[in-house]
């Protein structure tokens, strides 16, 4: 017996009633340290699966479902088709009229099977990797977060380590900002002097979070491309004498509100193609490129441009300290409560720019998630006049409100920006979340 | 059945022994036609369906409704479903569909998982292990989700569902064989999340 069969053997647990097989795929497992190794992980993932109590249905349970039979069988019984044509013929009125705004969403799911196939096979190559090291680039600015693209901005260079456990550790670093994760905890800086602390699987890296595992990345475009959600090609190209094989992937995200601040900004809101090259041999990624496009402009607005695999990291990679007098965030439910707190997007607003106006750094901290404010922030920000304050929106996915704003400074210039602020906290408290 | 290298390893040993002495060698169990055979039905498969649908929901209350919803429409189908021999894989099916719908009903009202654990919690004498036991199962859904759709209602309906690959096959409407590697690959794919997540557990 091979490895290969007994591994599988195993992990189906279709030995049980074969006792030929099993007696084989035994002895293969008492003989074979790397099965026998495999097994043992194996095992440990589905112990770790497993639920720690048996729920069982409350002593009522069987009177409680008779009863709702009872009161159902009847009605149901007679309700009358009609209704439910009206219903249909309704739905598929709608969804006719609705199809152009809702993007890819109506469209069948019949990815090719030259898609289908490089993607598993892709994503199987991948899976084994003990390390994966990405050098990337993206139009934006350094202090930005990792979602948002600014069109007109030059190239940001981006860097991504991520090693398998265990413990998985990982680092993605670009000039104004960094986190990392060292198994345990996972700590983000934006330089040079803000930090916040998390758990190892909170979302510092928002869209891009993804490239630490490019196999579920693969993983996730053939869901996307078998459900309809995008459409994707495959060719292949030779680039200075070098085979490549190139999946092209269209995109085009579901439109949330008919002003939607995001498209054009955040990767996961915009029109785009993502054109991945991968190795024609080991079906191992090699780089990718995304194209914005907007009305007119078709714009490259994030390169992958070198995937190494299995490189050894120093350990230093994955140790970050946190600067001297850092400015931390805070969580909501730490956050002073000194006065009436803000019930609404612009109230938020309105609180923060008043302080700002008054050089009331504490009063600030009512609605600025942070330990302190920023001295940068001061120098800027400290005195400013409010010109305007608009009405709260909402745009794509964000859980939280764009507040559009006018202000001017005290250096004379006029900043007109959208503030971003939430409440989608365990407190429900409107915080700062971005646009200054 | 003696795994050498699970105890080294200090693993518990539960894994794959029990999952196929669970699994294995269960009776058919015919789509109910009468009240008689609804009662029956109920009797047999009404734990297992609710331990299923709250290792998806972690709230004993929404398992319930889920599972008491499923079990109406199922009796009311009764007719559709005449010729169907063994009801346990479709009603798993119905029951993960449920779960999925109230879990999208969930998100559209903004309800939060922990809510459901302080209502346990809240609610008297061994609540709090079952509010223990939804925190740390919300844990293990946060990992299955990451996994492709498929090969984590693959797992969820063999590990939860405690199923025999067949009826997970007749659930999934697919192939034994596809099924399988679903589960295979979905397990491997579990190792490498839960290994990021801080270490194998």
């Amino acid at each position: 017996m091979t490895c290969r069969q007994a591994r599988k053997l195993l992990l189906d647990g279709t030995g049980k009633n074969d006792t030929g097989k099993n007696a084989c795929a035994t002895t293969h497992l008492a003989g074979c340290e790397d099965c026998a190794r495999e097994y043992a992980a194996i095992q440990a993932t589905l112990a770790s699966i497993q639920p720690s109590v048996r729920i069982e249905a409350s002593p009522d349970f069987k009177e409680r479902v008779m009863s709702k039979l009872t009161e159902q069988e009847a009605p149901v019984r007679r309700r009358l088709v009609f209704p439910r044509l009206v219903f249909v013929a309704g739905a598929a009125v709608l969804l006719m009229v609705l199809a152009p705004l809702i993007g890819n969403l109506g469209r069948g799911g019949h990815a090719p099977a030259s898609v289908v196939s490089l993607l598993a096979q892709s994503a199987q190559a991948m899976a084994g990797a003990r390390s994966v090291h990405m050098i990337a680039r993206m139009r934006t600015t350094p202090t930005e977060n990792f979602e948002i693209i600014h069109p007109d901005a030059g190239w940001v260079p981006i860097e991504i380590w991520s090693e398998a456990g265990p413990p998985a550790r990982w680092r993605v670093e670009k000039p104004g900002r960094v986190v990392v994760m060292d198994g345990t905890s996972s700590m983000l800086v934006v330089k040079p002097d803000t930090v916040s602390r998390g758990t190892p699987d909170f979302n510092y890296l928002e869209w891009m979070r993804i490239l630490l595992d490019p196999d579920q990345l693969m993983e996730k475009e053939l869901d996307l491309a078998r459900s309809g959600a995008s459409s994707a090609s495959v060719a292949e190209e030779d680039a200075a004498g070098t085979r490549h094989l190139v999946l092209t992937v269209a995109f085009h995200p579901r439109r949330w509100f008919s002003s939607d601040w995001f498209v054009d900004r955040g990767v996961s809101s915009s029109d785009h193609t993502r054109t991945y090259r991968f190795d024609p041999v080991t079906r191992r990624l090699e780089g990718m490129q995304m194209v914005m496009h907007s009305p007119g402009v078709d714009l490259p607005v994030f390169e992958i441009t070198a995937v190494r695999y299995d490189e050894v990291f120093d350990h230093a990679l994955f140790a970050l300290a946190a600067p001297e007098k850092a400015i931390s965030i805070v969580d909501p439910t730490q956050m002073p409560v000194t006065g009436p707190l803000p019930q609404s997007p612009k109230e938020a607003a309105v609180m923060l720019f008043d302080a700002f106006s008054r050089e009331d750094w504490q009063a600030a901290l009512v609605v600025f998630p942070m330990t302190g404010v920023d001295e940068r922030f001061k120098k800027i920000l400290g005195g400013l006049q409010v010109i305007s304050i608009g009405e709260p929106f909402r745009s794509s996915a964000y859980a939280g409100w764009h507040v559009p704003y006018e202000v001017r400074l005290k250096s004379g210039r006029v900043l007109k920006a959208n503030l971003a602020v939430r409440n989608d906290n365990s407190v429900g408290r409107w915080v700062w979340d971005g646009g200054l | 059945m003696e795994w050498r290298m699970a105890l080294l390893s200090g693993c518990p040993p539960f894994p794959m022994e029990t999952v196929v002495e669970r699994t294995s060698a269960q009776p058919d169990v015919p789509w109910p036609q009468s009240i008689k055979e609804f009662e029956a039905l109920i009797d047999a498969m009404q734990h297992r369906l609710v331990q299923f649908a709250f290792c998806r929901l972690h709230s004993r209350e929404d398992a319930e409704d889920a599972v008491q919803d499923v079990l109406v429409q199922a009796y009311r189908d009764r007719e559709k479903h005449r010729a169907v021999a063994n009801a346990v894989p479709f009603l798993f099916r119905m029951v993960a569909n449920r779960s999925t719908d109230v879990l999208r009903r969930r998100k559209h009202e903004g309800g939060r998982l922990e809510d459901c654990a302080g209502e346990l919690a809240a609610s008297g004498e061994g609540a709090q292990e079952a509010a223990a036991a939804a925190q740390r199962q919300r844990r293990i859904e946060d990992s299955l989700q990451r996994l492709p759709r498929r090969q984590s209602e693959a797992i969820r309906l063999r590990v939860y569902g405690e199923l025999p690959f067949e009826a997970v096959a007749q659930a999934m409407g697919c192939s034994v064989p596809t099924v399988k590697s679903r589960f295979r690959y979905g397990i491997q794919k579990l190792r490498r999340v839960l290994k990021r997540q801080g270490g194998e557990r």
